[in-house]
């Protein structure tokens, strides 16, 4: 190292922020207007990732893009069941009866609304349940929809009174069981009323109706002998909207016709495309147009500044020290601009989301994710040092001498 | 000898024509006052530039610095090897310069301005920048912007900066040009002075041969000559 290197270098620090304390006006003014470019940006890429991410939530969220019904009735076997159950791309599989076997007249304990409502087998896994809501077990639990409660007025945590009537020669027979509600649909999961309970429920009705009683229930009549093995139907859900041609081509091929709103996905899926597209674009000529305000915001910041940079360099400044003296104030420029953008953003922000927070329910509608802001940060920083390097290197190139004999 | 250099040529263009300036042979020793003369456009500021190792030469038979009694620097083979650097380091040690305008930096105070040569080299204030305002009589402009002072006040402090570091030569390039006749000479009488008592070697840039008579520095003539195609050669002599 050449001698003294080290206190003219860190004199030339201390030039640079003696003058950035100094010029603090014109460093707002290029804050404010890094500002004005990068905030929006923000703003707009907060509000596609928002859009974007909640469509694509939604479709993937509504258990009703992953169903799989099969139409009519069938013959499943235990077998069936158990090989089906056994793939990867299945999310959610239960047996289900007959329909007309599946529903019984429930009310409120004491209450006067008591209406039939369709029972839906159900389970661990249930993606009508949604995550982390209890799926009902025993013969004395079952989750509504949220209609369904409307229905009867029920509300979480009551004692329901089911009943379940059949006709045995002359006499009208009734059988009742008392359930609790242990969780209740959302409202998004299905707009019918329906009570989901556990397969063993469902099919201690069906037995009754069939002239069968249920020790466990307590309602009379010669218990079954026989553990149910054919099932008219089944409920089966892919794991995601991708996998449902798969499945459906898969069941096809067993000669069960299915309905399921694979069309629709295979629509989404070319639109998710062509908008992921458009959005690259848009956001490309965002970056495009951030890079050059940014870039030529700091070279004329550093053009401004040729004449004292020669005449620093003149006075020992070395060229270290003349590359870097433009670069913090570049630095600092970015890094402002990028506090304020962030700012701004966080305010635009919350209030998109206060006044969407009806209308677009799929969560907040202007949304970035911790790493997004990352990205963001180090390509403000980085783009500033760049140019400003570049601008510095230029100025160390220039002989001082000319430099200033031409002002 | 402080400076020693032989057959030198530094050749530049402007817009229209073609410059070369040739210096067959100079010596400056220690302590010395010297006026460059001639008219503007001349290439004296350029030879002030060669002297001030901010402008590299096109090539000479030889061009040595000797600050200090042991010290030659080789300024030619710096140049050729690039040795920006360690020519900035040589620079920020021994040469300190007055430019026609002064020169000053805008964002620091005169204080910082003048102290500025002393932080390059981490050398601390002791009491030297004092005795420099009360010598130039700018002790109370210290604090002040350069954008608040008069011409002739920012010369004083250009002045003052110049002589801050104890440098081995001044040179200074036309140091009152902006200044009123009256002030002018205050100021060179000035900077002569202190320049003397401090032992530091003066070179000053003139087109006034009557200042250079009135203040007795030794002058350096030259001849302008221009050729056929038209390139302007301007040559130096002792």
């Amino acid at each position: 190292m050449i001698s003294g290197w080290g206190h003219r270098f860190r004199a030339t620090l201390y030039l640079a922020f003696c003058n950035a304390r100094y010029e603090w006006r014109l460093i707002l003014c290029f804050v404010i207007a890094l500002t004005a470019v990068e905030g929006p940006l923000l703003v707009l890429f907060g509000l596609k990732f928002g859009i974007v991410d909640g469509m694509t939530r939604g479709l993937t969220e509504d258990p009703r893009n992953r169903e799989l019904i099969p139409v009519g009735s069938g013959h499943f076997d235990s077998q069936w069941f158990h090989e089906m159950g056994r793939r990867a791309d299945i999310a959610f599989l239960s047996p289900r009866t007959r329909l007309i076997a599946g529903e019984m007249h429930l009310g409120v304990s004491g209450g006067t609304n008591a209406s039939p409502i369709e029972m839906v087998p159900t389970g661990v896994g249930d993606p009508l349940l949604g995550d982390g809501v209890k799926a009902p077990e025993g013969y004395d639990e079952v989750a509504l929809s949220a209609a369904a409660m409307r229905r009867i007025g029920a509300v979480l945590g009551d004692k329901l009174e089911g009943s379940i009537s059949r006709i045995v020669g002359n006499n009208h027979e009734q059988a009742k069981v008392t359930l609790k509600v242990v969780s209740v649909l959302n409202e998004s999961a299905t707009a019918r009323e329906i009570a989901l309970v556990p397969l063993d429920l469902l099919l201690a009705s069906e037995q009754y109706r069939d002239g069968f009683g249920n020790k466990a229930l307590g309602w009379p009549g010669k218990e079954a002998t026989l553990r149910q093995e054919i099932f008219a139907s089944f409920r089966l859900y892919a794991r995601t909207i991708w996998d449902v041609a798969k499945l459906r081509d898969h069941l096809a091929a067993q000669g069960i016709e299915i309905r399921s709103r694979s069309d629709d996905i295979a629509l989404v899926e070319s639109l998710d495309d062509h908008l992921s597209v458009i959005f690259k674009i848009v956001a490309l000529l965002g970056i495009c147009g951030f890079s050059a305000s940014l870039g030529a915001n700091i070279w004329l910041n550093v053009d401004m500044k040729r004449r004292d940079l020669s005449l620093i360099r003149i006075l020992g400044a070395p060229t270290a020290g003349i590359v870097i003296f433009p670069m913090i104030h570049a630095l600092l420029i970015g890094g402002l601009g990028l506090v304020l953008s962030i700012g701004v953003y966080q305010l635009a922000a919350m209030g998109l989301n206060t006044i969407f927070a009806d209308i677009f329910r799929r969560g907040e509608i202007c949304r970035l994710l911790p790493e997004h802001l990352v990205i963001a940060s180090a390509f403000t920083v980085g783009i500033a040092a760049l140019v400003s390097m570049l601008g510095g290197l230029r100025a160390a190139a220039i002989e001082p001498a000319k430099e200033l004999r031409n002002v | 000898m402080l400076y020693e250099m032989s057959d030198l040529k530094k050749t530049w263009s402007s817009a229209s024509t073609r410059f070369v300036l040739r210096v067959p042979d100079l010596a400056v020793s220690q302590g010395e006052a010297v006026g460059i003369l001639g008219p503007s456009g001349c290439g004296k500021s350029t030879l002030l530039d060669v002297l001030g190792l901010i402008l590299a030469p096109d090539g000479a038979k030889s061009f040595a610095f000797c600050p200090k009694p042991n010290v030659t620097i080789d300024a030619s083979t710096f140049w050729r090897d690039r040795r920006m650097d360690a020519i900035a380091a040589v620079r920020a040690r021994h040469i300190s310069y007055v430019l026609q305008s002064g020169g000053l930096l805008p964002f620091l105070t005169v204080r910082q301005n003048i102290t500025l040569p002393m932080r390059m080299l981490g050398q601390e204030d002791d009491g030297r920048v004092r005795e420099l305002a009360l010598l130039l009589d700018i002790a109370p402009l210290l604090k002040r912007y350069p954008a608040s002072l008069s011409g002739g006040e920012r010369q004083r402090v250009a002045i003052a900066r110049a002589l801050a570091s104890d440098p081995a030569v001044v040179l200074a390039d036309e140091p009152t040009a902006s200044l009123d006749p009256i002030n002018a000479d205050k100021v060179l009488a000035e900077l002569l002075r202190i320049s003397r008592d401090l032992g530091a070697t003066l070179i000053v840039t003139t087109h006034d041969a009557l200042v250079v008579k009135r203040l007795g520095l030794r002058p350096l003539r030259h001849d302008i000559s221009k050729d056929g195609s038209g390139v302007v050669t301007s040559t130096f002599y002792q």
